[in-house]
Order: structure tokens, then C-alpha cells, then sequence
């Protein structure tokens, strides 16, 4: 009888030290203070661009967390997302090839993970140099504790797929 | 004769570093009005330099650029130790070139397979171009995560790295950790070979013109982390030389500084590389040449594409070279005491010549900083090489043509304008 190895999934936040653009960062850096199953890693990047199809191989599943600028909802709301509402929001992405065009690419290459939730913090425009908002702030403190229970709860029951299943808060 | 007047606006250029615009005006034949513009706002980052310690400064340039960190850590890192009496370790040295190669490997391998080649092969981005060459952008993401991996292993993260300080590293990389990136390398270097084969036999404009090459050059290697400038005319110059010679201005339209070699556009970057320091290649890259049909030097823009695959084959081979019997040193790092002065320090981005200049007080606090970076210094190149490749190619040819044309000879210069956009002067007016 063979044994396979626990699967290991992947909270990854992409962002910039921009102001609000570090709203991803934030809901990370709450989380490692946390109490987490060791097989949820977390990590946060600064606009990796392409880099980011190499870093989410081999997990079971990505929760993908970005800010996005929207006059759909004021800032601090976040949202769950699909590829092409992703591609309809103002990704605060500085280059060219950003997150939406990252996941189009991967999605073409067959090279996304089994399993993807993206989520976005709304936010204001990023300002080079200040702290984030405290709407921002506090919508990134109430994910990271949304987060780590369903984690908790969902990898102490042996599976990943009940995660995601709100739409929205605030 | 029938009078055609067209106008073509790209309000934002794409597949490029940053954000800029191109302007084009034709009437009865004639180029009547061409702007490269620039408008990513300046980001002051010499300004906010001064005041500093010196330690600080290859932590805040790393955030100038995120595609070419490394580039700006070791011309900063240049500039300032030159105000030692006391030189960096030969491995530190040796380890900055390796570091380095991981930036030519991601960058390059970004800019050929998403950035030009969809030009190419007729796509009007990669993720077209991927449904139809999976394995050439998967081969391109391969060689970028190398890269990447290259600057992790001494940078900490490849995106605005941490690793690298005055006099060294902040911490050697474990033997291990080394051997098993050395054994990726190596099995990458078939890609690398198949991509420059591949590049050579695209239907690349044959399009010739003059222009003037500036590099550095060292003697013993090919250049790419410290060397002295030379250029196509002659001169060779130390950094210390730079500003007798280079002039920056102001233009209209931009918020990035132009320059001039004496008054003359120059181009730096692979192509001005590849055409001044070609002879310095290792054997197994002039026997390419032959492969591949290519006379150096060329005086064909398109031919960057092929200098940037040759340079991801050295950048894979040097590493390989500089760590495959890698041990680890005694100290990552020498404590090098600055005197207070002047240091200029440059090295060879991605993109081109990147030079630093740092004024150190007393106090070991910077009083000034001035940063020229390649893109800048290639903008009036850029405008010359339209003007001439427009109207070589036919201004009687559709607007869709035009402005791909146009894109494909930016393109060729991978500008970073995120770089590019900063001021030597920030003027305060409070009332």
C-alpha cells in the first residue's frame, strides 16, 4: 500500500509597498502570526510578473490575493474573482505583463494549479511611500482570520474544497 | 499624384517597461512630425538618496526597477567602494558577475519570448503566441526562472533583492543550494543553444543603418558587471570620464532626461555589446555565429534579438563556470571604510550602460546622487531609428503596418521607462 505525501497549498499575496497596493502583504504578515497547518504555506511577492507561474507548481491549490482599484466598491471590501472579472478590474500591477495577463498565460500553457481561488482588496490608488488605509488594513485583518479558520477547518477534514465560498464582505 | 495625410497616435505603447506614447504624422510621403513621449511621472529617486547613509543606497536602488535590481545594486555598489582604499574579495567579485548573469537570463528571456516575439510570429501578445508555440514560451518561462533563481540564491528574492551590501553579500549561499541550481543550469543549456537558433531563423527586416555602439569593455572578460566605456568612434573612457562626454537635457514631452555622446544619439545595450566586445565571447558562441549566419559587427536593430539569446547562452555558461566548484568563502563580505568624495561606478544592465555618480560628505551621508539609466540614453536613438526605419520601410504602407513597425523598432531597445523617468534637479517652489 503506498503512501502519498500531504499536499501542500499556497497562500500567495502579490502587491507593491505602494500604500494600499500592500493590502495582500498585510492579510500575509497576519497570518504567519497565526496558528496554521504546516502544510499552508504563505508568501508574498512584489509584482513578479511571469515569475509567478513558477510559484504556484506543485501546490493543490492557490489562493491568489492582489488590491484592485475599483469605483465598484470603496475601499476595504474583498472580493472573490474570477479570470475575467480580474482582467475587468484595474490591477495595480506597475508592468506590462500583470496578474491577469500571468494567469491568461498560464491558463494557455496548462500550467495552473488545480485548484485557484483569486481574491481582491478593493483599495484607493496606491501613493509611493505612505502606509496602507486603515479600511484597508482592517479588511486585511477580518480575510486573514477568514482565511486561517477555512483553512484550519478545511485541511484538518482532509481537503481543500470547501474554501471560497463567500462572495464578498466588508 | 494624390495627397495621403495620416496621423497615428499609440497613446500607450505596449509590451514595453512603463508607459509611453509615440506620435506619428505623415503627409505626401513625408515624415512631418514623430514623438516618443514619456509620462510615467519621475520618481525622484536621486533625490531621495541624499541625506542617506552610504549603506542605505543599494537597498533603495534595488526599488528603482523591478526586471533590472541587480543592475543598479552593483553600479551603486561601483560608484561608492570606489571611495575606498580597499577593494571587495576576488569571490565577491566573482559572485557580483554570477549574480549579474541571473539578471541577463531573466530579463532577456522576458523581453525575447513575451515582449518580441508575438512581433515575429505575427501575435499581438504571448498569450496568443502560447496557443500555438506552448514550448518555446514554456522554454522562455524556464530560462527566466532561472534567472530568478540565480538572483534568489544571492539576492534573498529576485524581485528587489536584499542580498548584496558593501564590500560583499550578506551571506554566502550554501554549497548545496548552489550545487543544485549549477545542475539546472547545465541542463538549460540546450534550451538556450535552440533558442538562439530559433531567433536567427525568424524573418527578422533587414534593415541597415548607422549608428554610433557604446559599451564597456574589460579585458579579460566580456563586460558585464565593471569594465571602461568604449565606443563605435573611439574613445575609451573610465566612469570618472562619463559627464565629459555624456550630456542629458530635457525635452518636451518626457519625463525622462535624453542623451547625447557628444551631441550624437548612441545606442547601448546587447546589440552595442555584441558589437564591440564580440572577440571576448567563449569559443563555443563565435562557432554559433557561423551557425547562425550572423557578421558582426551588424549594423541591424533586429540583431538585438539575436545579441539577447547569445547573451542568455554566456549568462548560463559564466555562471556555471563561476560556481561549479563553488566552496564557501571565509567571509561574504569586506568591510570597506569610505572616504568622503566623489565615486562614479556603471556596469552593463540589460538594457545598456547604467552609471552611478555619489557625492559622500564627511559624515558618510550622501550629498548628491545622479543616476543616468540605458533607456534614457537610448531615447534619441530610438527617435533617429524611426525617422530612418519608418521611411525606409515605406510611409506609403497602411497605418496598421506603420504602427507595427514602429512598435518593433521601440521594441528593439526593450526600454525600461520606469527607469528612464527620474530629474537631476527637483525644484521646490513654495510661496
Amino acid at each position: 500500500m503506498s503512501t502519498h505525501p500531504p499536499q501542500k497549498h499556497l497562500v500567495l499575496a502579490v502587491g507593491s509597498p505602494s500604500g494600499d497596493d500592500q493590502a495582500g502583504w498585510l492579510v500575509i504578515e497576519q497570518m504567519r502570526q497565526m496558528d496554521l497547518p504546516l502544510q499552508l504555506q504563505l508568501l508574498y511577492m512584489d509584482r513578479p510578473g511571469p515569475a509567478l507561474i513558477e510559484q504556484m507548481q506543485g501546490y493543490a491549490s492557490v489562493t491568489l490575493i492582489d488590491a484592485i482599484y475599483t469605483e465598484q466598491y470603496p475601499p476595504g471590501c474583498w472580493l472573490k474573482l474570477n479570470l475575467f472579472q480580474l482582467a475587468q478590474h484595474d490591477s495595480c500591477s506597475s508592468h506590462g505583463f500583470g496578474l491577469s495577463e500571468t494567469l491568461a498565460l498560464a491558463q494557455q500553457l496548462d500550467q495552473l494549479p488545480p485548484k485557484l481561488r483569486l481574491l481582491g482588496i478593493s483599495i484607493c490608488k496606491p501613493a509611493v511611500g505612505e502606509n496602507a488605509s486603515e479600511d484597508v488594513t482592517s479588511a486585511a485583518q477580518a480575510l486573514a482570520q477568514r482565511l486561517a479558520r477555512e483553512y484550519q477547518t478545511a485541511i484538518g477534514n482532509g481537503g481543500v474544497g470547501s474554501l471560497g465560498s463567500s462572495s464578498s464582505s466588508s | 499624384m494624390t495627397s495621403r495625410r495620416i496621423r497615428i497616435d499609440v497613446p500607450a505603447l505596449t509590451r514595453v517597461e512603463g508607459e509611453g506614447s509615440l506620435r506619428l504624422e505623415v503627409s505626401n510621403g513625408q515624415l512631418i512630425e514623430l514623438g516618443l513621449s514619456i509620462f510615467e511621472p519621475p520618481r525622484y529617486f536621486e533625490k531621495f538618496l541624499e541625506g542617506r547613509e552610504a549603506k542605505e543606497v543599494v537597498d533603495i536602488v534595488a526599488r528603482i526597477c523591478g526586471i533590472c535590481p541587480v543592475a543598479y545594486q552593483i553600479s551603486a555598489l561601483s560608484a561608492l567602494e570606489s571611495l575606498s582604499q580597499q577593494t571587495a574579495s576576488p569571490w565577491v567579485q566573482q559572485m557580483r558577475r554570477a549574480f549579474y548573469c541571473g539578471e541577463w537570463l531573466q530579463s532577456h528571456s522576458l523581453h525575447i519570448h513575451l515582449l518580441a516575439l508575438p512581433d515575429f510570429l505575427g501575435f499581438d501578445n504571448a498569450i496568443a503566441m502560447a496557443e500555438q508555440y506552448p514550448d518555446e514560451v514554456k522554454r522562455g518561462l524556464k530560462l527566466q526562472g532561472l534567472g530568478n533563481a540565480l538572483i534568489r540564491l544571492f539576492g534573498g528574492r529576485s524581485v528587489h533583492p536584499v542580498g548584496a551590501r558593501l564590500g560583499g553579500f550578506h551571506h554566502a549561499p550554501a554549497p548545496e543550494e548552489v550545487a543544485t541550481l549549477v545542475a539546472k543550469l547545465k541542463e538549460a543549456r540546450d534550451d538556450a543553444r535552440e533558442l538562439t537558433q530559433f531567433c536567427a531563423g525568424l524573418p527578422l527586416p533587414d534593415d541597415p543603418q548607422e549608428f554610433i555602439c557604446v559599451a564597456l569593455h574589460h579585458p579579460d572578460r566580456y563586460a558585464m558587471e565593471c569594465g571602461e566605456i568604449r565606443t563605435s568612434t573611439g574613445l575609451t573612457l573610465s566612469a570618472d570620464q562619463f559627464e565629459q562626454h555624456f550630456h542629458e537635457t530635457h525635452k518636451p514631452d518626457s519625463t525622462a532626461l535624453w542623451s547625447d555622446l557628444d551631441g550624437q544619439p548612441y545606442l547601448t545595450g546587447p546589440l552595442a555589446r555584441l558589437n564591440i566586445n564580440h572577440a571576448q565571447l567563449p569559443d563555443f558562441l563565435q562557432a554559433r555565429f557561423g551557425e547562425i549566419g550572423l557578421q558582426l559587427p551588424s549594423n541591424n536593430m533586429f540583431h538585438s534579438l539575436i545579441a539577447r539569446a547569445l547573451e542568455i547562452e554566456l549568462s548560463l555558461h559564466e555562471a556555471i563556470q563561476l560556481l561549479h566548484e563553488y566552496e564557501s568563502p571565509e567571509a561574504s563580505y569586506t568591510v570597506l571604510p569610505l572616504e568622503s568624495g566623489v565615486g562614479c561606478g556603471m556596469s552593463e544592465a540589460p538594457r545598456g550602460l547604467l552609471w552611478h555618480r555619489y557625492q559622500l560628505d564627511e559624515n558618510g551621508l550622501i550629498k548628491a546622487a545622479r543616476i543616468v539609466p540605458p533607456t534614457s540614453q537610448n531615447q534619441a536613438r530610438i527617435e533617429a531609428d524611426l525617422h530612418r526605419s519608418l521611411t525606409a520601410f515605406g510611409l506609403d504602407n497602411d497605418e496598421d503596418s506603420l504602427r507595427l513597425r514602429a512598435e518593433q523598432v521601440i521594441r528593439n531597445y526593450d526600454p525600461c521607462i520606469s527607469c528612464a523617468t527620474h530629474f537631476l534637479t527637483l525644484i521646490k517652489d513654495e510661496k
